[in-house]
């Protein structure tokens, strides 16, 4: 009787699991479909008000661990910023004597009056990768908001943070830069040298822009800008800076490490680029 | 599930998609609904731990963006409940080590297969680097959290009158 009545449970059991992955199964394919946008929007205006007010509290808390955390880096940040905050300087003087200033220029002061043919969503972070395996941000403004796949985002001040990698109605998925999946076609914004800037955060890096000519000027503490190519990308939005660059006499492209120019794990507010 | 279930996983799910990410600059962070799938498994039967994976997975799936698709998480987490069920071969709940090395294994069979998931989403996966960086230290910290966890469960389970008291 008793192995009769476990018997019955596992049937059951097994039931019950051939239902449940059934169902999952099937929710992924209406998903795909866009078949269930709108039980997802209903969940959103359920989550999202829970998500953004938890999102504000941790993420000054956020803040300060990472802090924390990177103390010892940031001090060499702090020094290499430095140095290159110098050359930059000297540079920007140098551009001003030779009177090719604007041009140059335009992309480094703030977003909206460097770029006023340019529309942008005004966007909040609220979460990010719960698995840790990728660079993504979530942020509470979607396809109602004019949001389409394959859009520029920036930092409030106009500097590129990542790419639109997903959208639904009221919420997107931001690609940061440093994932492994970014890849930005780049040039340096001093000689115009092209390249594409890759994220390493997988291999425990952060940015690596490759695909430079062998010859070309580019030099650690350069600036790189988006070079529009493939016409994704306005032109011009400020990306990352060289840190060195690495060539040997075998490869006919050389390529550097770079880093962000802002503090991809603090955002707490973005602008995605919609025209 | 009752409610305080529901409840818990709403809030493990919200920790889990807004704090971790913007607290923990690490890649590595624990799997509390992994950890609260396997607590339940061990505790109570597979057939509630398939039920709380879905549902877990399901709030993952909403609360996370749209970068995987709604029901994948569903799925995974009903999988990892399935793999769970492998620990419930100490029936007498006598070694300690059983559940500590089912949610080891459980973490990394999740991050696996989510791995695999975003390979066949056409990402970019370097699968020994995230396996490395991201998936051994979240095992680690999960089986950390591991005795908190069943413990919790265990005496949620008690207090809903579903088990005997089995001491750790």
């Amino acid at each position: 009787m008793k192995q009769k009545d476990r018997s019955l449970s596992w049937t059951r059991t097994l039931y019950l699991l051939v239902a449940l992955v059934l169902m999952s199964l099937a929710l992924i394919l209406l998903s795909q479909g866009r078949a269930l946008q709108p039980v997802e929007s209903f969940a959103n205006t359920v989550f999202t008000p829970v998500q953004h007010a938890v999102s504000g509290v941790t993420s000054t808390v956020g803040g300060w661990f990472t802090g924390l955390a990177r103390g010892g880096q940031l001090e060499e940040d702090n020094k290499n910023l430095r140095e290159a905050l110098d050359a930059v300087t000297a540079e920007n003087a140098r551009y001003q004597e030779l009177g090719i200033e604007n041009a140059q220029l335009r992309s480094m002061i703030t977003f909206q009056i460097a770029r006023p043919e340019t529309q942008a969503v005004v966007a909040n972070s609220i979460g990010g990768d719960p698995s840790g395996l990728t660079r993504v941000l979530t942020i509470d403004e979607g396809s109602n908001s004019g949001i389409k796949e394959g859009m520029a985002v920036t930092s409030p001040g106009g500097i590129l943070v990542g790419t639109i990698q997903a959208v639904k109605s009221d919420r997107s998925t931001v690609l940061l830069l440093t994932d492994i999946d970014s890849k930005i076609p780049v040039a340096t914004q001093r000689s115009q040298v092209p390249g594409v800037l890759e994220g390493q955060w997988q291999h425990g890096g952060n940015l690596t822009a490759t695909h430079i000519p062998r010859d070309a000027d580019v030099q650690a503490g350069d600036v790189l800008v988006t070079s529009g190519l493939g016409g994704t990308f306005p032109k011009g939005l400020l990306c990352a800076q060289m840190q060195n660059v690495h060539q040997n006499d075998v490869q006919v492209e050389k390529d550097g490490d770079a880093i962000p120019l802002v503090d991809l794990t603090t955002l707490a507010m973005v602008l995605v680029v919609t025209k | 599930m009752t409610y305080i279930g529901a409840l818990l996983l709403f809030i493990f799910g919200l920790v889990q998609t807004v704090v971790l990410p913007q607290v923990v600059p690490l890649a590595a962070r624990p799997q509390l609904i992994v950890l609260l799938v396997v607590a339940v498994c061990l505790v109570e039967s597979l057939h509630d731990a398939v039920i709380w994976g879905f549902m877990g997975g399901l709030m993952l799936d909403l609360m996370n963006g749209p970068s995987v698709p709604l029901g994948s998480s569903a799925l995974l987490m009903v999988l990892v409940a399935l793999i769970a069920s492998f620990g419930q071969a100490d029936p007498f709940r006598t070694l300690v080590v059983v559940p500590l090395a089912t949610v080891f294994g459980a973490t990394i069979f999740y991050n696996i297969l989510l791995m695999l998931l975003l390979f066949a989403l056409g990402r970019d996966v370097p699968f020994a680097d995230n396996l490395l960086r991201v998936a051994l230290p979240s095992a680690i910290l999960n089986t950390i959290l591991m005795p908190v966890a069943y413990s919790a469960v265990l005496w949620l389970s008690e207090r809903m009158g579903r088990r005997m008291r089995v001491e750790w």
